[in-house]
């Protein structure tokens, strides 16, 4: 096994086009006022936004910051420019000239939006919370949110599905909360719940296509900004929902404009290539060193025996069909390749490439935005198109966002958030998992997916034809040695199947808020979201109807709704002149459904290519609509306490109901409590601290089993008539793979959290460190049985896992020049994740068992959870490695060793910002260290002599060692020319120390 | 909108909490004739001839140690892998588990029902003890009349961890329980309505008691030949079987092939259960080569090919059943060729890849997918007469039952390929009686060319390993290892320090030292492949 280190490196270089249009309109002259911009060493700012309200117009500065405006005496002029305060100055003048400064957020005094959508100042949170802007997630043309959040929050941890646009993002934050539950972040969207859900990466078997989940839907240019929660008690509104965190979106609204109407457009376009790929040896071909007998059928040299025909019938050289790679060196002279051409037998270094496509990728959005004093809104439109690398894939989305307020009266505010997607998913990629796993499937050194590109079909459109297989074109069958059929299948696939998905998704939310009176509000809110995903896979016939049927045609609905609703009932009064207090009541409910039905033909299509379920060549049996129900409430009662704005306190108490445990005990209350202290403001501080801020907080948070899990139940089945004059057998099984539990308690999480924030230096340094440690107690396992009792395992609150953290986040400008500015944050984070307890009767589980006990990933007491697990070399009494008979060291099959953990260490990121006059350049790095992969495929691959790893030893020049065969056939080591009898001297010897 | 609208649009009562809880394609309750049905389902992949446990189980262990096919000489070959252990014993346990509900179901009846539905209960103790037979054959002592009861115990695993049987208790037991059946079926009679339902539910015997009668005697008949050697039980044996014999309306047994108890394939449904789309009552629809049964015992490549003990005797004495069991290799030039077990790896491997080797033949065996489960036949049943006879010193009726054996043996194979799903090797010559008159005067077959008790005993051994072939061969180990006939030659495996030669028993799986600790110790002493099982006494 190697030690993988996984330091993701990721450079985005970026181009934001944006055009800003925005409508004037006219009124009378009063005054010019004409003037010069410039920042605060005097260097004239162009491209700054100059408004009035009488008569109402704005202009934009010129290059050095030169501006002319129409203004009424005694109105205000407003100077905007990004980055920089916001200044207004009364107009009394024709020449008024302006100095902005560069804008320096006051500390703590960002609102943030935390829990149910109620906004609270920075300061006043006791937890960990981090805000993303909009600008920070478009700006590098992303195709979906998650991705642009890569290194931007401490302790989130962000893995994309290869793919491309289409694939799902799994994130994660502060590391594993539970063994076998969920471990990612419930999504929450203008204060509701939206469906997130895993999605197929990697299980082949399973699914031979890369799927998505929830969060990809979500359009990075409508938001606004993004809060992630960390923590028990910042997500203890959320309840079990967010036992692994909160993140946030709140989309963009009507209501930051300026009063008027505005029209914004944005374009960006980018292309993905194929960009890392393993490390290909380009020396030598397929075939075996001639001396070692009974692989292949090749001459000294390593080629084939046979030789074969070009079109002209001549005959050349070949190599032989295999897939081991461990063949003759590249000599450049011709040879005849497996598709019938004759090239120079040499390297194909774009071999691999070659089997996918670049990836044009555009977005463009129009967004109008409307702000009254009875209503704002916002609505926008945007058009994605994106490609995969995989061939023919592309995703074509269409978001629509409509977010308006109206003001109903003096006191009540009603709030209608909509956000539809239609989505048409074309192609989606199929996994690679063959090209990687399957010898048949990885791609020999002297071959090129260009050729596979001509051969994948014969020219009457069928799947190609191997050797003498019947065909109706007995001459294009491929016959000539040397290619991979896995490789001809998956061209086949992704340039003959048509796979279309049409995606229907709204989110939509109506919300209420009433002030009763001075200090007691009411809202409410019901919100869905709801999708529906028709599906249509059509699978081309791979050979003509008279030699049998072939393709497939299935269609399948995918149908999910979360309906959400809340009622929320606050109080805020002032107690004393010391006091505020702010008492909150809220009463939550979800339920939501799914129902993911699907009908294939069976047998293949009775007429070549015809799509439609009429067309099954037999009866077509077993479709299924596997469902999906979850019933959820919770009342919460808070309290607030505010010390003169300095002391804030916060205690939650609540109690959940699910439907995922037994009805009659399906209940849990849990607290949590958390405060904030601003010392700056309570104690005299030296000047160079503008802000420091200690925070703790303390909170349990429950987590549920998984629907239908707990349930004991019986599983029927209809086996159908077994003898004539009869009907069908009827059964019911015991389920005897995962048993329930009708005492199944909620795991516990128990979590503690200090944190520190502080601005020093006038704001050029800031940092905001958080450490916690959490406890989760009650893990819901499904606990090893001994079969003999009469399941394989069983439901139940066994296990124990803890967690310890330390996140920092640096944000600092080293350099601010007149021209030139470096600004950079820095973030970082580092966990520990232990399992504490499994069971009285077992130390581990096992997560998976990979390639046949090859190596599992396991959790065990007093480790990591997730532990690669694998076989030790054999080993003898005194410790020495064992070498055998044929030279080569063997596993100890009796024996498991841990070989590092899964998990990451830590992660972060470094992101920083160059602004040079006008220009501005990101560059950004994430990465991650501690952590180890199996990567089984380059494994196989070195075993195929695929990699260049696999070079090592091949003659002298890798360090092969010099041998010649004896008459028992057996290696001896020389440093001759010829062995003692005349023996061949073979120079690709290895010699294992033991 | 109005808050008090939202409030009462949402708020989620207990009913609502109720019906998400249960998954929609379970049931909460349960009738004993599912409950009944779902037990002969429950090892359908242990029945049948299916990849799993041909490739994982058998091809590893029992098939080469039977010598039904070739020994193929790779390292460690007389130990039984975890997998090959692991996978039966789950099994096991999982139909054990359905059987212990079932009880459970059946005991919670009022008297009346269970009065009306015996022959529920017995049916599936007598299948149920059938297969709980070659579990102790294969480990000895196991987990029984505790096991499987966590249903049974309301899901309490703490109360529910089972202690290990004596593997001759187990026999006492479960010949005590098909005694009293074997009577109770004799005088049994079902009432309509359960008759008709029964006739579908129950497809091995379609609720025909005489049938159950008849497979109850016929076990019996087996598992008291298999303890006729351990002195504890020897006067029952003769007794019991002497009552069998004294009764034959009574106590019938299965003496030809129409009676035999066999799971029939009848059609080549897949099922749904749980979400998983599961073979049917059937050896799966794969076809060809992709066929379930032909993948498994195919293995790794070659372990479809035939001993060369078993092919040298048959071709030898011009067995009937040659032609019809077996295909020439490719290579063989028409001949029919066994495997030499006594070859190094190597050569074995270069022998079979250059198809040098017979095969079990594709239609009659492998490619067919119509081959019934075999639960136990009229060829047995006359085997296991002929021992007793012959150990009676009753001549005739040895011979007779061994030449009918042999008899109903041929009369199988040739039905399963007339039954066969499959015409890949074309027609075969059928028989003739003067083939087989000829066959039972040969040399090496002949009952009366025999004059010793050990020759005569030998040759029943050698029929029933014929005729368990690759189809019974856990049955096959049992009673190679009870009589010590056929005597075979291995390769010993001196690469190998636990096992040079193939063992007495199979070891329990790690799942039982893992997680039934406490029980395990008690039997930890015996767990090796030495320890005899308790009928192994010669």
């Amino acid at each position: 096994m190697k030690k993988s280190n996984l330091s993701f490196f990721k450079a985005l270089l970026l181009m934001t086009i944006a055009l800003c249009l925005q409508n004037s309109s006219f009124a009378q002259t009063v005054r010019t006022v004409s003037g010069q911009i410039t920042d605060s060493l005097g260097t004239g700012l162009p491209g700054v936004t100059v408004s009035v309200n009488d008569p109402k117009g704005n202009v934009i500065s010129g290059t050095d910051g030169h501006y002319q405006i129409k203004a009424k005496d005694g109105t205000t002029l407003t100077f905007m420019y990004v980055g920089y305060e916001t200044k207004t100055v009364i107009v009394n003048q024709d020449e008024i000239n302006v100095s902005l400064s560069a804008q320096t957020n006051e500390a703590g005094t960002d609102v943030v939006v935390t829990a149910f959508g109620m906004k609270r100042s920075e300061r006043s949170l006791g937890y960990a919370a981090t805000t993303v802007k909009s600008d920070d997630i478009t700006r590098t043309g992303t195709t979906n949110f998650a991705t642009a959040l890569y290194g931007k929050v401490p302790g989130l941890q962000i893995q994309a599905a290869p793919g491309g646009s289409t694939s799902g993002v799994y994130m994660q934050l502060r590391g594993v909360n539970s063994m076998l539950g969920k471990t990612t972040p419930l999504i929450i969207m203008d204060g509701v719940p939206i469906r997130d859900g895993a999605f197929n990466s990697g299980n082949y078997w399973g699914d031979q296509r890369e799927r998505n989940n929830g969060i990809v839907d979500i359009n990075p240019e409508d938001i606004e900004n993004i809060t992630v929660l960390k923590g028990a008690a910042a997500a203890a509104l959320y309840g079990s929902e967010g036992v692994n965190g909160v993140v946030m979106i709140t989309t963009k609204s009507g209501k930051n404009n300026k009063k008027g109407f505005s029209v914004d457009v944005n374009a960006n376009y980018f292309q993905d290539q194929v960009a890392y790929l393993p490390r290909f040896q380009n020396t030598r071909g397929t075939g075996f060193p001639s001396q070692v007998p009974g692989y292949y059928t090749s001459d000294a040299n390593g080629f084939n025996t046979q030789q074969y025909a070009d079109a002209n019938g001549n005959m050349y050289r070949a190599l032989v069909q295999g897939n081991l790679n461990f063949g003759p060196v590249f000599d450049g002279k011709p040879i005849i390749a497996w598709d019938g051409v004759v090239r120079p037998y040499s390297a194909q270094p774009d071999r691999y490439k070659n089997l996918f496509q670049k990836a044009n990728n555009s977005t463009q959005t129009v967004a109008i935005s409307s702000n009254s004093a009875v209503q704002s809104t916002r609505f926008s439109v945007t058009n994605q198109h994106t490609e995969g690398l995989s061939i023919g894939s592309k995703n074509d989305k269409m978001s629509f966002s409509l977010n308006s307020t109206l003001h109903l009266g003096k006191n009540n505010d009603l709030q209608i958030i909509g956000n539809y997607y239609n989505l048409h998913v074309h192609n989606r990629p199929y996994l690679i998992d063959r090209m990687i796993n399957n010898f048949t499937g990885m791609m020999p050194v002297f071959d090129n997916g260009d050729w596979y590109r001509n051969k994948y079909q014969t020219s009457l459109g069928y799947k190609y034809v191997l050797n003498t297989t019947q065909s109706l074109t007995p001459d294009e069958n491929i016959h000539i040695p040397s290619y991979m059929t896995d490789i001809l299948d998956y061209m086949w696939n992704v340039n003959k199947d048509i796979y279309d998905e049409y995606e229907n998704r709204l989110i939509a939310s109506i919300t209420d808020s009433w002030t009763i009176t001075k200090g007691l509000k009411l809202r409410g809110r019901v919100s869905t979201d709801y999708t529906n995903t028709n599906i249509y896979d059509k699978q081309s016939s791979t050979q003509p109807i008279v030699y049998g049927a072939s393709g497939n045609y299935g269609v399948q609905n995918v149908y999910y709704n979360m309906l959400h609703a809340d009622v929320m009932m606050e109080y805020n009064t002032k107690l004393s002149p010391d006091f505020d207090l702010t008492a909150t009541a809220f009463y939550t409910a979800d339920k939501e459904k799914g129902q993911n039905t699907s009908i294939y033909t069976n047998g293949g299509l009775s007429s070549e290519n015809w799509f439609d379920l009429a067309a099954t060549a037999n009866p077509i049996s077993n479709p299924s609509a596997p469902p999906l129900e979850i019933v959820k409430d919770a009342i919460i009662g808070t309290v607030n306490i505010n010390y003169h704005n300095y002391l804030y306190a916060e205690g939650t108490i609540r109690r959940d109901r699910t439907s995922t445990m037994n009805p009659d005990n399906n209940s849990f209350v849990y607290p949590s409590a958390n405060a904030g202290f601003i010392i700056s403001d309570a104690f005299k501080l030296p000047e160079t601290i503008n802000y420091l801020k200690l925070r703790a907080s303390w909170g349990i948070v429950g987590n549920y089993p998984d629907p239908y899990k707990a349930n004991v139940a019986y599983l029927p089945a209809n086996w159908g008539t077994q003898a004539p004059g009869t009907s069908p057998v009827l059964t019911t099984n015991t389920n005897f793979n995962i048993y329930g539990n009708l005492n199944i308690r909620p795991e516990k999480k128990n979590e503690y959290e200090f944190g520190l924030t502080g601005q020093l230096l006038h704001s050029r340094l800031g940092f905001d460190a958080t450490f916690f440690t959490n406890t989760i107690n009650d893990q819901i396992l499904n606990l090893a049985l001994a079969y003999s009792q009469g399941a394989v395992s069983q439901l139940n609150n066994v296990g124990k896992l803890s967690n310890k953290g330390f996140e920092l986040s640096l944000n600092a400008t080293p350099i601010d020049l007149k021209d030139f500015k470096w600004s950079f944050i820095l973030n970082y984070a580092n966990y520990s994740n232990k399992v504490v307890a499994i069971s009285e009767n077992s130390n581990s589980i096992i997560y998976g068992d990979y390639d046949g006990n090859a190596y599992q990933i396991v959790a065990r007491v007093g480790h990591p959870a997730g532990e690669i697990m694998a076989h030790p070399l054999l080993k003898d009494d005194k410790g020495n490695l064992i070498v055998d008979d044929a030279g080569l060291y063997e596993q100890d099959p009796n024996k498991m060793e841990s070989y590092g953990s899964i998990q990451s260490k830590g992660y972060g990121g470094f992101i920083n910002t160059f602004t040079y006059k006008n220009f501005q350049l990101n560059f950004s790095i994430d990465y991650r260290y501690g952590g180890h992969v199996i990567p089984t495929g380059i494994f196989w691959m070195n075993s195929r002599g695929i990699t260049e790893a696999s070079l090592y030893h091949m003659d002298k020049a890798h360090g092969g060692l010099s041998y010649y065969l004896d008459a028992n056939g057996k290696g001896v080591q020389t440093s001759g020319t010829a062995g003692p009898n005349g023996e061949t001297v073979y120079n690709d010897g290895m010699m294992l120390p033991g | 909108m109005s808050n008090r609208g939202i409030a009462g649009l949402t708020s989620c009562t207990k009913s609502d909490f109720a019906d998400a809880y249960a998954q929609p394609s379970t049931l909460n309750q349960t009738t004993l004739e599912k409950q009944f049905a779902g037990v002969l389902t429950a090892n359908l992949d242990y029945t049948m001839y299916r990849y799993s446990n041909y490739f994982v189980t058998l091809q590893n262990t029992c098939l080469p140690w039977t010598q039904a096919v070739g020994v193929i000489n790779t390292n460690g070959r007389y130990v039984p892998g975890a997998a090959a252990v692991s996978g039966r014993w789950q099994n096991y346990y999982t139909f054990l588990a359905q059987y212990k509900d079932f009880l459970n179901i059946y005991n919670n009846l009022s008297p009346e029902d269970q009065a009306a539905k015996k022959i529920y209960l017995i049916a599936a103790t007598i299948f149920y003890d059938d297969m709980t037979q070659k579990q102790v054959d294969l480990h000895g002592d196991i987990p029984w009349s505790q096991a499987g009861l966590l249903s049974t115990n309301k899901g309490d695993y703490n109360a529910s961890y089972a202690k290990y049987d004596p593997a001759d208790s187990i026999y006492t037991t479960m010949l005590d329980q098909l005694k009293g059946y074997a009577d109770d079926l004799s005088t049994m009679t079902l009432a309509p309505a359960v008759a008709t339902v029964i006739k579908s539910q129950d497809f091995i015997n379609n609720g025909d008691v005489t049938l159950w009668a008849k497979y109850c005697n016929s076990l019996r008949l087996r598992l008291l030949m298999r303890v006729s050697g351990v002195a504890a039980f020897k006067s029952r044996v003769s007794q019991e079987i002497g009552a069998i014999l004294a009764s034959p309306s009574k106590y019938p047994l299965i003496l030809t092939n129409d009676d035999n108890a066999l799971i029939r394939v009848y059609n080549l449904n897949s099922v749904t259960v749980g979400g998983n789309t599961i073979s049917g009552i059937n050896n799966g629809s794969s076809t060809g080569q992709e066929s379930s049964f032909y993948t498994g015992l195919y293995g790794w490549g070659g372990g479809d090919v035939p001993s060369k003990a078993m092919i040298d005797l048959m071709n030898s004495s011009s067995d009937p059943r040659l032609r019809v069991m077996f295909q020439p290799g490719d290579s063989t030039n028409g001949k029919y060729v066994g495997l030499d077990p006594t070859q190094n790896q190597t050569l074995q491997q270069n022998t079979y890849n250059a198809a040098k080797v017979s095969r079990y033949n594709y239609s009659t065996l492998t490619y067919n997918l119509n081959i019934p489960g075999i639960l136990i036949d009229a060829a047995e049943v006359n085997f296991l007469l002929s021992e007793y006879y012959l150990d009676n010193s009753n001549a005739a009726q040895a011979k007779a039952t061994y030449e009918t054996g042999i008899r109903q043996s041929i009369a199988f194979y040739y039905n399963l390929r007339a039954i066969s799903s499959d015409n890949t090797e074309g027609a075969v010559t059928p028989t003739t009686n003067q083939e087989i008159n000829n066959y039972l005067a040969d040399g090496d077959i002949s009952w009366d060319a025999q004059s010793t008790q050990k020759g005569k005993l030998n040759l029943i051994a050698t029929q029933k390993w014929i005729n368990y072939s690759v189809l019974e061969p856990i049955e096959s180990w049992a009673e190679q290892r009870r009589l010590k006939l056929p005597e075979f030659t291995f390769l010993p495996d001196n690469a190998n320090s636990l096992q040079k030669l193939p063992p007495n028993r199979w070891t329990y799986p790690t799942n039982e030292s893992s997680f039934n600790t406490a029980n395990y110790e008690k039997v930890k002493a015996k767990d090796n492949l030495t320890t005899k099982i308790f009928w192994d006494v010669n």
